[in-house]
């Protein structure tokens, strides 16, 4: 039953381009950082209007600074890159489809399983190769980078982006207006970003962004608060919002 | 084989359906007959569980849809009222899907959706998207759905609505065939609609049953009851005197042209099958002279 809705899930992504802004945003973002970086005090001499004579000393950015700066990114036009693609992965089909879809003996866990594996799929891969490509920039324009903690960088991101995927899904579960879902996704996220730093800094969820700078800049095994705790609260996170969904929509099946 | 058991649902204050029972046997056609609004819909959505009955029980081949949801949902193919599927998968990807769906191999799957397409006369139109076919085919579409899998109850939710004469004749002719070992139920307000292929019927007012059985039985149960007629066409005088003259009771009609008119008659059967002769004479002569005709009778007891 899993692979049927995986092979939907998967066609669904093609047929309907989906996947086209995940894959342009997170490759901008990544080729964007390095170059931005590379040219920023060309930039500020060519557009501010300051005396002439007056030097701009602006210290050359670390390899770390430039790829975390990616993971920034990432983590603002990227999540909004995910809201627009996950926002009606279930709303739209529950409004367009539902009746027929819900009329059959459709098993929930395999939907919202499939759903999100082919989305967190293309989504990890895009950002994956995003950094991949910003990395190659970041060797010819700026310095040396050391693959093996961006390779684990790039994991944890992952790791947050299927945290992220998990709570649009939700979101999108939720209600049947894709607008509206978008919109409880965003909100979710914000509060995520925000307030959870502010109740846990540094810890749980909200540390692993920390970690992720942490890993970059290698200074990770440094960190006061164990390594395994934003890893381990974000999958349980993630689990926890998708396992939601199922008895959500199990409800929903009969009063949508 | 369909059983419905006082089943009562409110959606707010509005009581959508009170105390709902009726039983279909199994391998028969019964209609379900009712005006817009009367609760068809949502006692046909109630039997696939997508609604959920506040009070009462619903058995389908046995199976309580409250406890197995999922075990009535393999044993009942649906068209909703209003099919609307994937716009991006072609049909016959959309069958192999469906197919999927209830149970048949993926191997198989291909060759079910080849056979239904045909059987509802879309082969020809297999690899174009759906979101391309027009509202006639798309019925057709939600028809070959809920036939894959070979499920032995169908739940038809106004399934020639869509369709031109020819569609509506090529479906009754399929559903005469597959009644012969299914048990379909398939709502309507057209009466002509539902007396070309049912075996019974069971009318719902304001979401009460007014009247169910066999077709022979409801004539035998009429008596002297008003029969009160919604005719959707303009009954002109001449149609209004060739009705009086047909019936023996009283025939009240409000001002003519009118579209709704009352009587008191004896027997059902003169009722259903004058009415409706009138109709489709009535339709004939309009279409030869290019002014359209009647095309809905809907009655209420």
């Amino acid at each position: 039953m899993m692979s049927i809705w995986l092979a939907k899930e998967a066609r669904e992504m093609v047929r309907l381009g989906r996947w086209i802004p995940l894959v342009a945003v997170y490759l901008f973002l990544g080729v964007l950082q390095p170059i931005t970086f590379k040219l920023m005090p060309l930039i500020l001499s060519s557009a501010s209007n300051l005396p002439e004579g007056t030097v701009i000393h602006i210290p050359p950015p670390t390899v770390d600074q430039v790829l975390y700066s990616i993971i920034g990114q990432y983590n603002q036009l990227g999540i909004l890159a995910l809201i627009l693609v996950g926002m009606g992965l279930i709303a739209s089909e529950r409004k367009l489809v539902g009746e027929w879809l819900w009329s059959k003996p459709v098993n929930i866990t395999h939907y919202v399983l499939a759903k999100y594996s082919v989305f967190f799929l293309v989504a990890a891969l895009s950002s994956l190769v995003g950094l991949g490509i910003g990395a190659y920039y970041t060797v010819e324009l700026i310095g040396p980078v050391n693959w093996s903690a961006l390779c684990q960088g790039a994991l944890l991101y992952v790791l947050y982006q299927g945290f992220l995927i998990s709570l649009i899904l939700l979101a999108s579960a939720l209600v049947t207006s894709p607008t509206l879902a978008g919109g409880l996704a965003l909100i979710s996220i914000v509060l995520v970003n925000l307030l959870l730093p502010m109740v846990w800094q540094g810890h749980f969820v909200s540390g692993l962004l920390e970690l992720i700078k942490a890993t970059l800049s290698q200074t990770a095994w440094s960190r006061s608060s164990p390594l395994w705790e934003p890893i381990v609260t974000t999958l349980m996170g993630t689990a926890l919002l998708i396992g939601l969904q199922i008895p959500l929509l199990a409800w929903r099946k009969t009063s949508h | 084989m369909i059983e419905c058991k006082r089943v009562s649902k409110k959606f707010g204050a509005f009581k959508a359906l009170e105390n709902v029972s009726f039983r279909i046997p199994s391998e028969t056609c019964y209609g379900f007959l009712g005006q817009n609004g009367a609760g068809k819909t949502t006692v046909l959505r109630m039997l696939v569980g997508l609604l959920r009955p506040d009070q009462g029980e619903i058995f389908v081949a046995g199976q309580s849809l409250l406890t197995e949801r999922q075990k009535v949902q393999k044993l009942c193919g649906y068209l909703p009222q209003r099919p609307e599927f994937y716009p991006w998968l072609s049909g016959e990807e959309f069958l192999r899907l469906s197919a999927e769906l209830v149970g048949v191999p993926a191997r198989q799957a291909k060759k079910a959706a080849d056979k239904y397409l045909d059987t509802v006369g879309l082969l020809e139109f297999a690899r174009r998207r759906v979101g391309k076919y027009s509202g006639g085919m798309q019925q057709r579409l939600g028809l070959a759905s809920a036939l894959i899998g070979d499920p032995p109850v169908l739940l038809l939710d106004e399934p020639v609505s869509a369709l031109d004469p020819q569609g509506r004749d090529e479906v009754f002719s399929l559903l005469k065939k597959l009644k012969q070992e299914k048990t379909i139920f398939l709502s309507s307000h057209i009466l002509h609609d539902i007396e070309q292929v049912c075996d019974g019927l069971v009318i719902i007012h304001k979401g009460q049953i007014k009247a169910q059985g066999t077709m022979p039985e409801l004539l035998k149960q009429s008596g002297e009851s008003i029969i009160r007629a919604q005719v959707h066409f303009k009954v002109d005088s001449r149609l209004m005197n060739q009705l009086q003259a047909g019936f023996s009771g009283a025939l009240q009609g409000v001002g003519v042209p009118v579209s709704n008119v009352a009587w008191q008659e004896q027997g059902l059967e003169q009722f259903f099958y004058k009415v409706v002769k009138q109709a489709e004479e009535e339709q004939r002569q309009n279409s030869r002279e290019g002014q359209g005709g009647a095309d809905d009778v809907n009655m209420a007891r």
